[in-house]
């Protein structure tokens, strides 16, 4: 019964919605390679995330990480976990 | 006393590079402008400066697989030995600037710090407390803004230098420990040294992207950027560049002939320096307006910011042909030249995209095909020219995306690299940078341009005074001798002078109108040229070929630098093929009331050539495993 409420609460990239508040919880089965660039981008476990807006065509997303305006992929960001803040 | 600059991408190395040495580099409001490494000297008080500006990048520990320029600049920070290291940050991005501080940081070697965009910061509210950084860091840091003269920078580095203490983490052999154990640290110091003003104003940059980045608006929006852009440079620009041939005429072809037959010169004599060389100097300085038009409001695109948020608007359709949206930004510098288009390719992460994008860059319709564009379309369309030349812009990109969608489907299959990209806050441009480096392209273009037009002129004019004939001059038999193969695309036996323009073309294309003016100069330039083509429908078939072919001599020896000499060999052909069976299918289609037959033979021919053209690719692929993609 736990489980499956924590697994209700943790977002998906895609679920993101312009103008959410969000705290990044996990990166999942993100590889390496990318997970590095999130890092120096200082995209760190318990980073806050402001949903800015999606582009015109739906993908990328962009995201106010840190008052940096960062844009990412929806479907290459797919492991990474949100929660709400 | 050596220095090397060393920062995150647009954090303003360049500026201050230029701000220091009072050298212009291209500065430019995105990522990855300078893409190899630049020296210059400059000295303060009687000690000299090597100052050398290193392309940006995120972190040291770049892997082999990530961006080339990254590489470059990581490569020749392990290797140098200079005395100083000048790092480079955004006052308004302390935090993530910081992880490759706290890299530097370790490598013990003298440092100094430079905050730039320190007006930016406080406009949003940002303060920092650089004596706090200074302390933690243990080495000096100074503060710019953006139109910084530099001197707490000169000072900071008369004084001694100071080695800086490194940030005391616990060492794991675990990369991604490691990296939050980094990032965890700056955190707790930027806590500490910055201060936000917990109510930051409504910012202009958030304000005007709510209209740019629109969920409607955005596509209309980068239109009307696009089609202001083409409307300015060719309504504005044009009607300048008539008045000063016309003008250029008089002074050197006119002026120059009567100079010429008052001091007693012979008469071929006469007619080479006038015809050749003198309307080769007119042509070349008739291109200004329209060339400084273009480069200027090109510029004010990159500066403002703008052509970041192509990327964030582009990246859905982008990904269409299996390329960032990044990767438009080449393509759009490939309006002004395809040669820094073809460089700029290399602030794109994989050598796939890369040479996707090099093979597409060339038909991106370059600024000296314009210069054939405003001439024909003056002489041939007269109303609505700015539709014409808008039609070819947007059939260049149109084939560009075919190209990538074939290539990406036989020679270079795979997905295209992940995309994480920031969108700079807008910048108002600096008009002296923009009005400096429009003249300095200017003066490049005209340099480059003239270097090829000049002489072309001069031995088109000398072989058309040498004659091997009765009414033949050497030109004219060469030209006869290969008019046979462009018969299809409607060049009439009569019209070899267009075919002598495309072989000169090849060298550079702003050198076709310059011999077509002199070729055509004894029927009287523009009249010449109209009656020369089979009406609107043989000069479009005619202006198809010139967008699409060869790339000019100077973008296929970059992008044999840039891509090795398969590439380049394939860009040639490809560009060939598709030029040729492009211009021959409308031509044909265009008269097919003539005769329906010939049409249909010719459609079905070119249809055969390309199908067999991307088979042969297709199998190259599949056969040779990835012999062009793996040249080096």
């Amino acid at each position: 019964m736990f489980e499956l409420q924590d697994e209700i609460s943790v977002l998906k990239t895609a679920d993101l919605v312009r103008g959410d508040r969000v705290r990044l919880v996990g990166f999942g089965d993100t590889d390496v390679a990318y997970r590095r660039r999130l890092f120096s981008f200082g995209m760190t476990r318990g980073v806050e995330a402001h949903v800015v807006r999606r582009a015109p065509l739906g993908c990328p997303i962009q995201l106010d990480i840190r008052g940096t305006a960062l844009m990412l992929r929806a479907h290459e960001a797919l492991h990474l976990e949100w929660e709400y803040v | 006393m050596q220095c090397v600059l060393v920062g995150n991408p647009n954090a303003g190395k360049t500026t201050l590079f230029n701000a220091l040495t009072g050298e212009f580099q291209r500065v430019g409001n995105w990522s990855g402008v300078t893409v190899a490494q630049k020296k210059a000297n400059f000295s303060i008080e009687h000690t000299l400066i090597e100052l050398i500006d290193l392309p940006g990048m995120y972190a040291l520990d770049v892997s082999n697989t990530e961006r080339r320029d990254e590489q470059v600049a990581a490569d020749s920070i392990a290797s140098n030995q200079a005395d100083c290291l000048i790092n480079v940050i955004d006052a308004t991005q302390l935090e993530r600037h910081l992880y490759l501080t706290s890299q530097l940081l370790e490598l013990k070697r003298p440092m100094v710090v430079v905050l730039t965009m320190m007006d930016q910061a406080a406009k949003r509210g940002i303060k920092i407390d650089t004596p706090m950084l200074s302390r933690a860091l243990g080495c000096p840091v100074v503060a710019e803004s953006q139109d910084a003269q530099c001197d707490a920078l000169k000072q900071a580095l008369q004084e001694p230098l100071q080695v800086p203490k490194a940030f005391g983490l616990r060492c794991t052999d675990d990369e991604l420990t490691m990296m939050d154990e980094r990032y965890t640290a700056i955190h707790a110091l930027v806590e500490r040294v910055e201060h936000r003003a917990t109510e930051v104003r409504e910012q202009f940059t958030a304000k005007l992207d709510r209209v740019l980045l629109h969920r409607f608006w955005a596509f209309p929006c980068f239109f009307a950027v696009m089609y202001a852009l083409f409307f300015v440079v060719i309504g504005v620009g044009c009607f300048f560049q008539d008045h000063l041939s016309v003008l250029g005429d008089a002074v050197f072809v006119e002026g120059s002939a009567r100079v010429l037959q008052y001091l007693g010169c012979p008469t071929g004599m006469a007619a080479w320096l006038t015809n050749g060389i003198g309307r080769g100097i007119s042509t070349t300085l008739s291109f200004i307006p329209v060339m400084g038009l273009m480069f200027f409001l090109l510029a004010c695109l990159e500066e403002s910011g703008y052509m970041a948020r192509v990327a964030f608007v582009m990246d859905r359709l982008m990904r269409f042909l299996g390329l960032p949206g990044k990767a438009f930004v080449p393509l759009i510098v490939g309006f002004g030249c395809n040669v820094p288009a073809v460089m700029a390719a290399r602030t794109l992460d994989s050598e796939r995209d890369r040479r996707l994008t090099i093979l597409m860059s060339p038909f991106m319709s370059c600024s000296a095909r314009l210069t054939i564009y405003t001439v024909f379309v003056a002489a041939f369309f007269p109303s609505g020219g700015h539709n014409i030349v808008f039609s070819l812009y947007l059939l260049g990109i149109l084939i560009a995306i075919l190209t990538g969608l074939v290539l990406r489907r036989t020679v270079f299959p795979g997905q295209a690299s992940p995309l994480l990209l920031e969108l700079p806050v807008y910048h108002w441009p600096v008009w002296r940078v923009l009005l400096r480096g429009t003249v300095r392209k200017l003066r490049a273009f005209l340099w480059r341009a003239g270097q090829f037009i000049l002489p072309v002129c001069a031995l088109l004019g000398l072989l058309q005074v040498v004659s091997v004939g009765p009414n033949h001059s050497l030109l004219s038999a060469f030209g006869q001798w290969i008019q046979p193969l462009f018969a299809p695309m409607g060049i009439s036996p009569d019209n070899w002078p267009a075919v002598v323009g495309l072989i000169t073309g090849m060298l550079a294309k702003e050198v076709v109108i310059g011999s077509l003016n002199s070729m055509y100069a004894s029927m009287g330039s523009l009249t010449g040229l109209a009656q020369a083509f089979d009406g609107a429908v043989g000069a479009y078939a005619y202006l198809l070929f010139v967008l699409l072919y060869i790339p000019c001599a100077s973008t296929v020896a970059v992008i044999r630098t840039e891509a090795g000499r398969r590439v380049m060999w394939f860009s040639v052909l490809w560009s060939s093929a598709i030029a040729y069976s492009t211009a021959v299918l409308f031509y044909q289609l265009g008269t097919v009331n003539q005769h329906p037959a010939q049409t249909l033979i010719w459609v079905c021919s070119i249809f055969l050539l390309l199908g067999l053209l991307i088979t042969s690719m297709r199998s190259h692929h599949v056969s040779g495993g990835s012999r062009v993609v793996t040249t080096s």
